[in-house]
């Protein structure tokens, strides 16, 4: 365990976590769906260029995506828009503002679900390339 | 705002597939073009995949009506847990370090969320 390191990955963990969702709502408010597809590219590819091409998330292991940073960030604190008339908003609440966990369990288990059948066929896949 | 065994079916292929196309893609993607490749990667795999997602809304959140919206899980949650299995599977060992990080960074993200509005 490296404290400095765990720091590191902290502040820009949490980085891509805030910038996602003040960013992605803001730019869907604006400019509609081609707003989200464009803020994956203005968040996403900032973030994972601090996260995993510079390494400041720390990965010596099994893979550790900054992904995980940005779902916590929204379950805990919700998300911020800049709306082009109303200002900054907010999106949505989180953990933090009292918003209760069992409404979201379903979905967490589904996506979870489906995440670990990709995890399987990925593993599959990986096997028969080498 | 009730599930039906449709949403079941469209949230667990939203999670299926964002961690499968990121996989497959992403690794080939940095290393033909560098941190090129993760401009592409960017806006190709998690913005298209996103409109599909959360755009269109293949992954069902009815908690996201009502009076408190939220919370919110967002298909991040499968990119981390899909990427994380298949190396798990492939025998790498846990990296407590950067789960602690993944974690803490979540935590903070959230508060200073929670605190600018």
């Amino acid at each position: 365990m490296n404290l400095r390191r765990i720091l590191t990955g902290m502040c820009t963990g949490a980085f891509a976590g805030f910038g996602v969702f003040t960013i992605w709502p803001s730019s869907l408010a604006r400019w509609n769906w081609l707003g989200g597809w464009l803020a994956a590219g203005i968040i996403i590819t900032t973030a994972w260029l601090v996260n995993h091409y510079a390494g400041a998330m720390p990965n010596r292991g099994a893979w550790v995506d900054m992904a995980l940073s940005i779902w916590l960030a929204a379950l805990l604190g919700g998300s911020v828009v800049l709306d082009p008339a109303k200002g900054l908003v907010r999106g949505g609440y989180g953990l933090l503002h009292g918003a209760n966990l069992g409404g979201a369990l379903m979905t967490i288990f589904l996506q979870l679900v489906g995440a670990t059948l990709a995890g399987y066929l990925l593993y599959a896949a990986r096997r028969s390339d080498v | 705002m009730m599930w039906t065994w449709q949403h079941v079916l469209t949230t667990v292929f939203g999670g299926l597939i964002f961690p499968l196309v990121v996989g497959l893609v992403w690794g080939k993607l940095a290393d033909e073009y560098k941190s090129f490749g993760g401009v592409l990667a960017g806006f190709f795999i998690v913005g298209t995949i996103w409109l599909l997602n959360h755009g269109i809304g293949l992954m069902y959140e009815p908690q996201m009506n009502g009076s408190l919206p939220g919370p919110w899980s967002d298909m991040a949650l499968t990119a981390f847990w899909g990427l994380f299995v298949a190396d798990l599977m492939e025998g790498k060992k846990v990296d407590w370090e950067a789960i602690l990080s993944g974690v803490l960074g979540g935590v903070l993200g959230g508060l200073l969320l929670f605190a600018i509005v």
